[in-house]
């Protein structure tokens, strides 16, 4: 263990010692800290005013959730035998090392130590801070809780990780139990919902219920909490007790237990994708999912050109193959917004007279459209694929030309999404023929943004930025195109109709995906760019 | 010695390992063969312990997951990786303290010269090549003072100088009497330095020869005659039988 200690010890230094070295790192504390006083600010409201949670009652509540929101979803990941960060280093160098797998098994899990610690310690003061609980009955929480609920939930992932007695049939009866708890805790908060009125205290009931700290370690562990923080009665002490207990027991079966480093295949096969999640994470495409091996369809396209066209009736032929051709999960989103809203409008729940007054019901559309653009900005799109590609950077043809063609395929995809979203939706608001073209348009104009932003932002500010700053930054061009335009149809709006305002605001975006399109253009001329993907 | 007794291993309903069982005695250097496929990862993979299977693999007689039989194992993947917050000493520091090996601050530089690392000593894992990544892994390997060492395709991205002292070193490991086993293609690499050649196909040895009853036989000439040919092509060819199963299992003893 003392060589893990020392693998931990001098890579965090290491680390430390390269981001010191940036000033952008100093940019990055400015802005969390403040971003960080913000919340602060905010939370004081949340808990207060929204959630009418105060004082230690209400702390335990919001710890509760942490409880119910961890617990279960940490022991079904290492149930899976996956949730403990292993990288291609750990398997080459910890793996074949003389080193205990139980001992590689809480290394791993240490990799999470620090955050945890930070977290409670913020918990902890944010007890003081925001629920009045004195300074004093904090600090002896925090060392109490942090200290048994890491090391409790340190020998449960010994045992539902590393446990070599229980097999597969033992280890499904274990993910069953977990889902047991998970469902009755789902069971008690539908109960709760025929009975009590639909709002967010009906969470906050729930949590503080006293049949939630009867759930075997996840309710346990909730009543731990209230005996520590409100302070004993029958139930929780007994509860309680039972944290304690099972705690003790955890720990004396974790270190009897056998363990060979059985669970190293299938920690190498975690490896692999935890790896790929990180390169992913890097270039800021963390919505991407893990490319597994898909099943494809026979499909035929004919080539109708040369040079950097072969791009375009290559993906073609690849959408050809997929089981839904263009259409993804987007899509679909905007097939459901359309179908919900229809069936809502239809049934008389819903109508888009009360969303808008007074003619603003047009730029219902626009609206949505940017929503979708903005919070789906950091989703990946299938160009990117072609710098991870050599023959892109040595097909005989123009940087523009390559750029052009393998994007080409994502403005079709645009016009079909934006025609599922504006077309259904249109028909239901009553808009003419001509605002719902100029809707599908504003859509089709702001996704070409959002691809050319995260081109210039993967290509040529990924080396400079990490993956938060990089989705940051992502963000605040693609915010600040879309104040620019929609500046620009309020006034085109209010001197000429909405007409003139679509068309103002499809002119901006178009100049801007145009500049963005000719910047980003440079990525297909330089085979660096490869290294980032 | 490395003994691999019985050894199979599916994943999910393939059969990727067979029943496989040979041995590399002390001081003998074997070469593990077989075309893409054949089951050569896996073995490689089970013997370092990552696998899971069914049989037994003994490291100087001691079961190979045992904490005794690791301390004595050296391992060079077919790709290396790097701790990327490690500089390239520290990786020694992290195997001499892992391994409790007693390696000297002499022979560290000694083997960091001969692989011509003792200038990226400071180089953090992630700012080196893959050539050098690959140098680093077999220092690290020998770092451990191993009694057994597997190399896995070692040769690959290394520099004609790297490739030149690896082959030396294997000879000298194999004259301080330690068993090396080596799975490579590049079967030009390996033919000064073998004793013992093992053939894999579809997850089994088809044939193991010692380097005595190969006599002037190439290696590409025995591979290409098991993996390609049959048994009445092999005979015209002159090329010598398989060992039997029974002289296989005693060849390392």
């Amino acid at each position: 263990m003392k060589a893990l200690l020392y693998v931990s010890i001098r890579s965090f230094i290491n680390r430390m010692k390269m981001r010191l070295r940036k000033p952008l790192t100093y940019v990055g504390i400015v802005f969390w800290v403040l971003y960080g006083l913000m919340m602060l600010n905010s939370f004081d409201i949340i808990f207060s005013e929204a959630g009418n949670m105060t004082g230690p009652e209400g702390y335990a509540v919001v710890l509760s959730f942490f409880i119910v929101w961890s617990i279960p979803m940490n022991l079904l990941a290492y149930a899976r035998k996956r949730g403990l960060a292993f990288k291609h280093s750990d398997i080459h160098y910890v793996f074949s090392a003389p080193i205990s797998p139980k001992g590689i098994l809480l290394y791993a899990q240490s990799k999470t130590l620090l955050a945890g610690f930070l977290l409670n310690l913020f918990i902890s003061i944010g007890g003081v801070v925001w629920f009045h609980i004195s300074p004093v009955k904090m600090l002896l929480f925090f060392l109490v809780s942090f200290v048994v609920e890491t090391i409790f939930e340190g020998c449960l992932m010994l045992i539902v990780f590393g446990n070599e007695f229980l097999g597969e049939t033992g280890t499904k009866v274990l993910r069953g139990f977990i889902w047991a708890c998970v469902i009755a805790m789902g069971a008690l908060l539908l109960s709760q919902m025929f009975t009590k009125p639909i709002a967010l205290s009906l969470i906050r009931e729930t949590l503080a219920h006293p049949l939630m700290q009867l759930i075997p370690v996840i309710g346990w562990n909730i009543a731990f909490v209230r005996l520590l923080l409100i302070g004993p009665n029958t139930l929780n002490l007994i509860c309680a007790g039972m944290y304690l207990i099972s705690a003790v027991a955890a720990v004396l079966v974790a270190l009897r237990m056998k363990c060979t480093g059985q669970y190293f295949e299938d920690a190498m096969t975690f490896a692999d994708e935890y790896e790929e999640a990180l390169k992913r994470n890097k270039r800021g495409n963390s919505m991407e999912k893990a490319s597994k091996k898909k099943k494809f369809k026979e499909a035929q396209v004919k080539y109708r050109g040369t040079g950097a066209k072969a791009i375009f009736y290559r993906q073609l032929l690849e959408y050809k193959k997929s089981r839904f051709f263009v259409l993804n999960y987007l899509s679909f989103i905007m097939i459901g917004i359309s179908v919900i809203a229809s069936i809502a409008t239809a049934l008389g729940v819903f109508s888009f007279d009360e969303m808008a007054t007074g003619g603003a019901q047009v730029f219902i559309l626009p609206g949505i459209s940017a929503y979708i653009t903005f919070i789906f900005s950091s989703t990946a799109t299938k160009w990117t694929k072609e710098l991870q590609n050599p023959y892109t950077f040595l097909m005989p043809d123009t940087t523009l030309r390559k750029m052009w063609y393998s994007t080409a395929m994502e403005h079709l995809k645009a016009i079909i999404d934006g025609c599922l979203l504006c077309v259904p939706l249109g028909v239901l608001m009553g808009l003419s023929i001509i605002q719902i073209l100029l809707c599908v348009l504003i859509y089709v104009c702001l996704q070409a943004n959002r691809l050319y932003v995260g081109m210039v932002c993967d290509g040529i500010l990924a080396p400079l930025f990490g993956a938060a700053m990089l989705s940051l930054t992502r963000l605040l061009i693609q915010g600040f195109i879309m104040t620019i335009g929609i500046i620009g149809a309020v006034i085109g709006a209010v001197l000429g109709g909405p007409e003139v305002g679509f068309v103002v605001l499809i002119v901006i975006a178009f100049i801007f995906a145009v500049g963005l399109a000719l910047l980003g253009s440079i990525m297909f001329g330089r085979m660096e760019s490869l290294e980032n993907y | 010695m490395l003994q691999i007794m019985d050894l199979s291993k599916s994943y999910k309903k393939t059969l990727a390992v067979d029943r496989v069982s040979f041995t590399v005695p002390d001081g003998q250097v074997g070469i593990l063969l077989g075309p893409n496929g054949a089951g050569k990862s896996t073995i490689i993979k089970s013997i370092a312990g990552l696998l899971r299977y069914d049989g037994a693999i003994m490291i100087q007689g001691i079961p190979s997951r045992e904490i005794a039989a690791k301390k004595i194992f050296g391992y060079v993947p077919e790709i290396p990786a790097l701790f990327d917050a490690l500089t390239v000493r520290e990786h020694i520091e992290y195997i001499r303290r892992a391994y409790d090996s007693d390696i000297t601050e002499e022979e560290i530089q000694a083997l960091f010269r001969r692989f011509e690392l003792d200038d990226k000593q400071d180089k953090l894992g992630n700012e080196l090549s893959k050539g050098m990544m690959q140098k680093v892994s077999i220092c690290c390997a020998l770092a451990v003072k191993p009694k057994v060492i597997l190399l896995d395709e070692p040769m690959v991205g290394l520099d004609p100088q790297a490739i030149k002292e690896l082959k030396e070193v294997v000879l000298e490991l194999r004259n301080q009497g330690i068993t090396v086993l080596i799975s490579t293609h590049m079967l030009e690499m390996v033919k000064e330095l073998w004793d013992i050649v093992f053939i894999m196909d579809k997850g089994r040895i088809r044939a193991t020869y010692t380097r005595e009853q190969a006599g002037n036989q190439d290696l590409d000439a025995i591979f290409f005659g098991i993996t390609r040919g049959n048994a009445g092509e092999k005979a015209e060819s002159g090329i010598l039988e398989p060992m039997q199963e029974s002289t296989r299992e005693s060849a390392g003893n």
